[in-house]
């Protein structure tokens, strides 16, 4: 009887999913449309606003015809890639440091947080001139960048294990070690996910701006050479590859924590004494 | 050798700059071997008193033996089950019993089957390699349980264990603790708020009352063994009862 209910309940959730599909769908034809037909009869000048028509052209052709995106989708990805596993890496050590050691969270925690305050785009620049107009110091920015999520909600994650847990442990004679890598370790990775998908999303806006300072390559150089020329259909066409190449980084994510944190998953065979 | 309890006290500082006494001057030996229940109303301190003998707290006075050495010492030859299962959800079942193996530095290989074993006679061998949210309550304590017996420690202390089951899964609880206590050897301090349950599973009741925390009466169990649910109908257990109900209403504790 509970898989009866638990398959009319995932039927009724799918016919729910499938309903909000085509009202999304529907919103976005009808965007699609007035935007169209503004640009075609309102007389926009189309270097503001290009018909939406014009950015599925420079899109195909930057993809696919010319090919001209993609040595510059590549160079943006390692840029992104790299700067989301040094900031990940980094904070989340630095996260289990102040999380385990009082004197390091009083000496450290005050410069992060103040160092975070600072606007990152701010002293992109200074990147620039310390690390040059290659991939180095965009790698170096999206870090900046990435990195603070990732320590915040590792401490966070690490304070959140239960007391409770805790407790028993010491009952049975756990050292402080095991404590940590038996319960608050594991207790902490919905946080530090939650850290790294957020992470994942800033990496990317880090190593746009930084090609806006000062780049050779990549997307966000190419959305200044676009900008340049007044080529507006090909900026929105980079626009839209960057909200694609965010979508699936974020789904990356979140495909990774549902395998790691398994247990979070409420089971559909709870079992009865 | 069993548990040697003597003149141990307990203050806490409250956040007001005041002073909570939990215990005072308890003195209590506990037999090895022999099953004690500690009874109670709510705030009576005997679970800070369980507390203490697990070394989980230390107290500000007076002694704690657990076989003749202090509690530090002794951790490993105690085995303990909270009110709560306290399973480590990321853990299966084996995992979680294995647990005390584990961070004791004790060879896998010796008691890996032990653990087992203890699964099957708890009726839960099926679920070995199941996760503890795919469990009831009830069968999440009998793994809690297995946990506290995997190491083979001479001493055993329950805090409400059975508390958060309801009645019906509560006696049958009682049962297979007395069916896997009955010629272990092992001493058992039970702490409980249930006159019935502390009668039937106890050879001595320890009767506390509040503020401050401390003994009130001992009351010996003379009820024979093997128990069975049939022992509620004895006049025996009648009078028991009786009299531990009578001790809490002069006090008008008992709700």
């Amino acid at each position: 009887m509970p898989a009866a209910i638990s398959t009319e309940r995932a039927r009724r959730g799918r016919a729910e999913l499938r309903r909000r599909i085509a009202i999304s769908l529907i919103v976005f034809v009808l965007l699609m449309a007035a935007w169209h037909l503004s640009v075609r009869y309102l007389a926009v000048n189309v270097l503001i606003a290009p018909a939406p028509g014009d950015v599925v052209l420079a899109l195909v052709d930057g993809l696919f015809g010319r090919g001209t995106f993609w040595p510059h989708l590549r160079v943006t990805m390692i840029e992104t890639l790299a700067g989301f596993g040094i900031g990940a890496v980094v904070g989340a050590i630095l996260g289990v440091l102040i999380a385990e050691s009082r004197i390091l969270r009083d000496v450290l925690y005050p410069y992060i947080v103040a160092f975070q305050t600072v606007p990152k785009v701010a002293i992109a620049p200074l990147f620039v001139i310390w690390l040059g107009f290659g991939i180095g110091s965009k790698i170096a920015i999206a870090a900046t960048i990435a990195f603070f999520p990732v320590v915040v909600n590792m401490i966070e994650g690490l304070a959140a294990a239960e007391a409770s847990l805790l407790e028993m442990m010491s009952a049975f004679g756990a050292s402080r070690r095991d404590r940590f890598l038996l319960v608050k370790l594991p207790a902490s990775l919905p946080f530090l996910f939650a850290g790294l998908d957020i992470a994942i999303v800033l990496a990317v806006i880090g190593a746009i701006v930084a090609e806006f300072v000062g780049a050779q390559a990549g997307l966000g150089y190419l959305i200044m050479q676009y900008n340049f020329n007044l080529d507006t259909a090909g900026i929105f066409a980079v626009l839209i590859v960057l909200a694609v190449i965010g979508t699936l980084l974020h789904w990356a994510v979140t495909a990774i924590q549902a395998r790691v944190i398994f247990w979070k998953q409420t089971s559909s065979s709870m079992v009865r004494a | 050798m069993g548990i040697e309890i003597s003149g141990v006290e307990q203050r806490f500082d409250t956040m007001d700059g005041g002073t909570v006494h939990a215990l005072s001057g308890i003195n209590l030996s506990v037999a090895s071997g022999s099953f004690v229940a500690l009874l109670g109303p709510s705030g009576c301190g005997k679970s800070t008193l369980l507390k203490v003998i697990a070394g989980l707290l230390a107290q500000t006075g007076g002694s704690v033996l657990v076989n003749g050495k202090p509690v530090a010492e002794s951790r490993y030859d105690v085995g303990m089950v909270f009110q709560d299962a306290r399973l480590l959800p990321w853990k299966t079942v084996l995992e979680n019993v294995m647990i005390p193996i584990r961070v004791q530095r004790r060879k896998r290989a010796d008691y890996i089957d032990r653990a087992r074993a203890l699964l099957d006679v708890a009726g839960i061998a099926d679920f070995a390699s199941r996760y503890p949210a795919e469990l009831s309550g009830g069968m999440q304590q009998r793994v809690a349980i297995c946990r506290a017996l995997v190491h083979d420690p001479s001493t055993i202390l329950m805090d409400e264990p059975f508390g958060a089951l309801d009645a019906m899964t509560r006696e049958t609880m009682n049962l297979e603790l007395l069916r896997i206590w009955s010629g272990s050897q092992k001493t058992v301090v039970f702490v409980t708020h249930s006159i019935p349950e502390a009668v039937f599973l106890a050879d001595r009741v320890v009767v506390m009352t509040p503020r401050p925390g401390k003994v009130q009466e001992i009351v010996e169990v003379d009820l024979p063994r093997p128990r069975d649910l049939g022992i509620m109908a004895d006049p025996g257990f009648g009078r028991l009862t009786g009299h531990l109900r009578g001790l809490f209403n002069a006090r008008g504790d008992i709700h």
